[in-house]
């Protein structure tokens, strides 16, 4: 069964097989397993990641829009860019996470926000690595901003940027299950 | 391949020009001329460019203080210019004080902008008026003004 408009979804059963371990028909039966409703078992799982993605993305960029002078600050705390790189990644790196934090929630070229997504997360790694590895006692400025914003470890969002990396590899792998219109589609229908 | 490519290309695009237009837009836009930040979260000190600095220099009651470590200041420092690590800034303070004048202009630099203004505002708040040089020391050397 698919699901109309969800052609960014392009899992087979055999590669539901390879998404959730090593192969084997039983595995591959997943991939054609529908949930109460018609929607595919792995479509709902990368529904529930791209969506949750969205949300990590937009919630992190708000803030950092609202306020790019503090968001700046924190970019300059990791002394690892000169003061034009550092404005100008405080510009413009909080818009990047909302248009792919958008386009993740409704689900408008999943592969490419998810692409950038990776990028981003394999970025972000280095630079709390880095940083901690110079002993800064900065905060992470991934979602909060100024002088609210906590100085934990910064291994712990090292690691964090690790599961949301998997998670856009995932996304670009298989794409992010149906677009919101197709679900909004499917719900009209059923109705 | 290509068609993923383009589209990264365009959320990209899209992103850029949704952050220019929004910092264009906005009364107190970030200067894409690579200020420091720090001056975005200090408001009460004043900070100087390189240029106006090094005019500054030859006047005779300007006095150039560092606030980078002793070992920073004695490998190199502005020509003419007082150590006072922001990291022992009272005991510093106590040994220059009676050279210093609330007359006197007083520049303070370092690597780390946030040293600088620390100082700074430790001087301002007794009575001096201090001034943070925008870009520190590598500034002042990438211009190929006078060190010693």
């Amino acid at each position: 069964m698919t699901v109309p408009g969800s052609q960014e979804s392009r899992i087979d059963p055999q590669a539901s097989g390879r998404l959730f371990g090593t192969g084997g028909a039983r595995r591959a039966e997943l991939g054609r397993l529908a949930l109460p409703g018609g929607l595919r078992l792995v479509d709902a799982v990368l529904l529930l990641v791209r969506l949750g993605m969205a949300a990590v993305f937009t919630s992190a960029a708000l803030p950092k829009i609202a306020a790019p002078d503090l968001f700046a600050l924190s970019v300059h705390n990791y002394q690892m860019l000169p003061p034009w790189g550092v404005n100008a990644l405080a510009v413009l790196l909080p818009w990047l996470e909302l248009v792919i934090g958008v386009c993740l929630g409704l689900g408008i070229w999943t592969r490419a926000s998810a692409a950038i997504m990776s990028g981003l997360m394999v970025v972000f790694m280095i630079a709390l690595v880095s940083a901690a590895s110079r002993g800064l006692s900065i905060s992470c400025g991934c979602f909060e901003v100024g002088e609210g914003a906590e100085h934990p470890s910064l291994i712990w969002p090292a690691l964090r940027d690790v599961g949301f990396l998997l998670g856009a590899v995932l996304l670009v792998r298989f794409g992010g299950g149906p677009p919101l219109h197709s679900l909004l589609t499917r719900a009209s229908q059923k109705r | 391949m290509t068609r993923l490519a383009m589209q990264v290309v365009v959320l990209v695009a899209v992103s850029v020009a949704l952050g220019m237009a929004s910092n264009a837009l906005r009364p107190q836009g970030i200067d894409w001329s690579g200020r420091d930040p720090e001056r975005f979260r200090h408001p009460d000190v004043e900070f100087l460019e390189v240029e106006a600095a090094a005019s500054l220099h030859a006047v005779s009651t300007t006095l150039f203080l560092d606030a980078r470590a002793p070992e920073a200041f004695a490998a190199g420092h502005v020509f003419g210019a007082v150590s006072l690590p922001a990291d022992n800034q009272e005991t510093a303070y106590e040994e220059l004080r009676d050279f210093l004048t609330p007359e006197m202009t007083l520049v303070v630099y370092s690597d780390d902008s946030m040293l600088a203004v620390r100082v700074a505002k430790f001087l301002n708040a007794r009575g001096f008026k201090a001034q943070v040089l925008e870009g520190g020391w590598e500034a002042w050397q990438d211009r190929r003004l006078p060190v010693e």
